[in-house]
């Protein structure tokens, strides 16, 4: 096959509708800087760090490179979003690409030896004609929407919701992951109340940043349920936190866990119960509301229901609340007056709001806390971030060819739609929920094939993820693909065919999934054997399985660069005008609300039925049958001490899961020597007193368990918990077990997967939205490994 | 936090004793350490190390009560340096600065001459190891 030519500018459209932007919105100045130049015998390219491996950000990150092979990497000095930082797992990045272990050509296997290693190395060209076959068939025998296409998270990848779409199925997401519950709780809340998502300005939309005089350091920020230094989650990169204690913000820290940062906010770190965080924010919100610590002129001019919320939390119990939490009355109300006065406040949330069954309830509280003190998109506050020009590809809610490729008839077959209101009003993923529904009860239907982009669910997302492969996966799908980097447990599980994925230094693209900035993904080497990059996987695939009605304006691209050009049309530039400048800013401002900026009709005010910021929703307003409800509320986690009191004489502990490693994105990184080398072992942290009570010593192996199923973790001494909670690790595996498992043919149960793997122990639950299960409070008993 | 120790004499004698002259090292404000280690393998990048070799490495002092009602704890990282750091000196030598301040996620390192990053210490928990002579 001959090199297609890229020629900038000269892309063709993958679309019938016009281009959203006539005039794409002006970009700010940032540093003029080089993409490429030669320094000490090597070539230097300036690019950004994502994605493989996953990652939540976009750092800067210059390669340097000698003779075709990557020699180390640099974080980028010149970059406003790390201004030079990176982590650990980047600063090791050549021992990832050059790892012995990657994947280096396509595979097959046969589907009855799933689980044993009997891949065969074939050809790419082999590989797609297998995928067109199999793909093909499922549609003729079952129907497109049969086939699935599932990701994990933090990778730019996103795109393949075109690939499921140009083939009739509008069914992507992560059907495995219970409750959809990262981030999606939160986002779909404030989505329903605002119109719009909020983050905390940490000044990231300015390229100046810190030094730009629209930009104010706040005075107090409530970092809630989040390790924003070691998990760096969803485009906010966590030692942001620590630029800004450098110029005075003060902290409280809601979490279990006395973590650093926790340590730094002194009498403001509340020791939250793992699950009790909607009653700590209602508890917040009623301190605020009641004491009337509110901003009246803002409420007045913006808010919408805010005499509703005060009536709602008049009606409840302080005390009860504070109780619900483990948070003490005095701790509640000192930090709801504390953030309640201070301005510029802001808060910081984590996942562990999501994942929980009144997660999305949780979320409501908390963003009506900043929205009722004035701080809704402030300097300093918590501000409203859109894609940048309106580019929503790279954007994991923008699902890129939803619309245009896919039928209204297949839109209505995405599962989960009719179940959960909250899927059919704008979030086009395939609810988990209603998929693990559909595979106990066979309605709508069982899909037949999967494609797991990148993707090790039985590792990380996967609920009870033994039961998932045994009794639905392996059983119902014909079919599945499954592309990555290593040999995971998943792809050894599952695979009928390998696709060798490639990482960040390895392709051209552009990094998303933030609302600050677009930046350039910018090649440093070729990809290593014959890996290629998951996007030009997408589209040499894409072009063989498209529908014949879709064939014109599904995949029409050469290369992947005028795919990307197409892709960044709203912005007005090319991708080689990208890579030219390195990262595009889109002009930022803040009270957006009062220059028309949010609303369709260019009214002022919010992107909402009311116009204002909705703390009464009218989405949930409308769809309340559904168990919505439209105020602020909390709702108890079920299997909880308080929602399960028979339960606590057997199951006496609450195991949270989840504590961050700064080492490992979720379940990657396992195979990394040095990174490996800091954090050997699974660890479970645990109260020393509990400990003694079980004839526990720090080091020792110890099973957590419930009904639903157990788990094995190393001992890890804090006497800083409670003595009643425990946090496990996740994601964990062991790669170095694939030689020693061979001989027995059976890998080791997956590269013992299921053993150290606390998601055994999640229930299939979601809250009534849809959104939000119960990882992270977990009733349990636990014993020592004899 | 952050309050400005007031000068003894000590710290003049101390200063005055000459012995550190012509060192380098490296500044840490213990302040901000988070713990990230992403200066372990900017160092091992940066030198070729294995995993078994390093020129910095992080120790976790705490979390241990000092005076649980007041929730004061005392929970420190502790950044060390090796036999294996040379200060980058290549690095250094090109107008670069060494790998683990260059990638400091909480930027609290800083290097020089230890007279001159001494005058730069302003609050308690802020430290100098002195590394290598110039």
């Amino acid at each position: 096959m001959g090199e297609k030519i890229y020629v900038p500018g000269q892309y063709k459209r993958g679309s019938r509708h016009p281009k959203k932007n006539a005039v794409p919105s002006p970009t700010a100045e940032t540093p003029e800087v080089p993409w490429t130049w030669e320094e000490d015998g090597m070539t230097v390219i300036r690019g950004t760090a994502r994605s493989a491996p996953g990652c939540h950000n976009v750092c800067g990150i210059l390669s340097y490179v000698k003779d075709g092979k990557l020699v180390k990497v640099e974080g980028d000095p010149e970059d406003p979003y790390n201004q030079g930082r990176l982590c650990s797992r980047c600063l090791c990045i050549p021992d990832y690409v050059y790892h012995e272990e990657r994947l280096l050509h396509p595979m097959k296997r046969e589907r009855g030896s799933r689980g044993k290693d009997e891949f065969v190395r074939i050809t790419w060209d082999e590989a797609y004609d297998i995928i067109e076959r199999e793909f093909k068939r499922i549609s003729e025998e079952y129907g497109p929407e049969f086939i699935m296409m599932c990701q994990g998270t933090g990778r730019d990848i996103h795109q393949i919701t075109r690939l499921n779409a140009c083939l009739g199925s509008p069914n992507e997401g992560v059907p495995y992951f219970a409750g959809n519950s990262c981030y999606l709780p939160r986002i779909s809340s404030m989505a329903c109340m605002l119109g719009d998502a909020c983050v905390m300005d940490c000044s990231q939309f300015l390229p100046e940043r810190y030094d730009d005089p629209r930009y104010a350091v706040p005075q107090y920020c409530i970092i809630w349920g989040h390790q924003p230094f070691y998990s760096n989650a969803d485009g906010f990169l966590g030692h942001w936190i620590i630029d800004l204690m450098k110029r005075g913000m003060k902290v409280a820290v809601v979490d279990p866990q006395l973590t650093w940062i926790a340590a730094r906010a002194g009498e403001d770190w509340l020791r939250v119960r793992p699950g009790g965080d909607g009653a700590l924010a209602m508890a917040m919100l009623k301190v605020i509301c009641d004491e009337g610590l509110y901003d009246r002129d803002f409420c007045d001019k913006w808010v919408y229901g805010l005499e509703a919320v005060c009536e709602r939390v008049a009606d409840m119990n302080l005390d009860e609340l504070c109780e619900r939490a483990w948070v003490s009355r005095d701790d509640v109300v000192r930090v709801a007056r504390t953030y309640a006065a201070a301005s510029p406040a802001a808060i910081q949330w984590g996942v562990a709001l999501d994942q929980q069954t009144g997660g999305q309830q949780a979320a409501h509280a908390v963003t009506a806390l900043w929205c009722i003190t004035g701080n809704l998109d402030i300097p300093g506050g918590n501000v409203i971030g859109r894609s940048c020009w309106g580019i929503d590809q790279p954007n994991w809610v923008g699902n890129w060819g939803y619309d245009e490729l896919l039928s209204e008839e297949q839109h209505a077959k995405r599962i989960g739609i009719e179940r959960y209101p909250m899927f059919g009003a704008g979030f086009k993923v395939m609810s988990s929920n209603a998929t693990i529904e559909a595979w106990q009860t066979g309605s709508p239907y069982k899909p037949k094939a999967a494609y797991f982009a990148t993707n090790n669910f039985l590792a990380t997302m996967g609920a009870q993820s033994r039961k998932q492969l045994e009794e639905w996966y392996e059983t119902n799908l014909e079919f599945v693909v499954v592309s990555d980097l290593f040999m995971t447990p998943t792809m050894m599980a599952l695979a009928d065919v390998v696709l060798p994925a490639a990482t960040y230094e390895e392709r051209n693209g552009f990094g998303g999934l933030n609302p600050y900035r677009i930046s350039c993904i910018n090649k440093a080497i070729e990809p290593v054997g014959e890996s290629k990059p998951d996007n030009t996987i997408f589209l040499e695939l894409g072009k063989r399985v498209a529908l014949p009605e879709n064939k014109d304006i599904a995949y029409p691209w050469d290369t992947v660069e005028e795919m990307w050009d197409y892709a960044l049309e709203d912005g007005g530039f090319t991708w080689a005008e990208l890579r030219d400048a390195t990262w595009k800013y889109p002009e930022f401002k803040y009270r957006k609300y009062e220059t028309g900026d949010l609303r369709d009709d260019g009214q002022l005010g919010f992107q909402t039925e009311t116009g204002r910021a909705e703390l009464y929703s009218m989405v949930f307003h409308h769809t309340s049958w559904s168990g919505l409800d439209p105020l602020p509320s909390y709702v108890e986690p079920v299997e909880s001490p308080y929602s399960a009191p028979e339960d606590i004489e057997e199951y006496p502990y609450v195991v949270t899961s989840g504590a961050r490693i700064p080492h490992f994105f979720h379940s990657e990184q396992r195979q990394i020597k040095k990174l490996r080398a800091l954090h050997p072992d699974p660890l479970v942290y645990i109260h020393p007193e509990t400990a003694a009570k079980h004839h526990i010593s720090e080091g020792d192996w110890i099973w957590i368990e419930n009904r639903h199923g157990k788990c094995k973790y190393k001992a890890s001494f804090n006497d800083t918990y409670d003595p009643r909670v425990l946090q496990a690790e996740h994601g964990w595996w062991f790669p170095e077990r694939k030689n020693a498992a061979e001989e027995d043919g059976s890998q080791g149960e997956l590269f013992g997967v299921f053993e150290s793997n606390i998601n055994n122990l999640v229930p299939f639950d979601a809250g009534v939205s849809g959104f939000g299960a119960n990882y992270k409070a977990l009733m349990c008993k636990i014993y020592k490994d004899e | 936090m952050n309050n400005r120790r007031p000068r003894t004499a000590k710290d003049d004698k101390v200063k005055k004793g000459g012995d550190y002259m012509g060192l380098q090292g490296i500044l840490v404000d213990v302040n901000y350490c988070t713990g990230c280690e992403a200066c372990i393998l900017a160092c091992q990048q940066e030198h070729g190390y294995t995993e078994k070799e390093y020129g910095i490495r992080v120790t976790k002092l705490g979390p241990l009560h000092i005076d649980k009602a007041k929730k004061d704890y005392q929970y420190d990282f502790i950044p060390q340096f090796t036999q294996w750091c040379d200060l980058c000196a290549d690095r250094v030598g090109k107008g670069k600065k060494p790998a683990c301040v260059h990638h400091c996620q909480a930027q609290c390192l800083d290097w020089g001459n230890v007279e001159d990053i001494a005058r730069e210490i302003k609050c308690p928990k802020q430290m100098i190891v002195a590394i290598a002579e110039a």
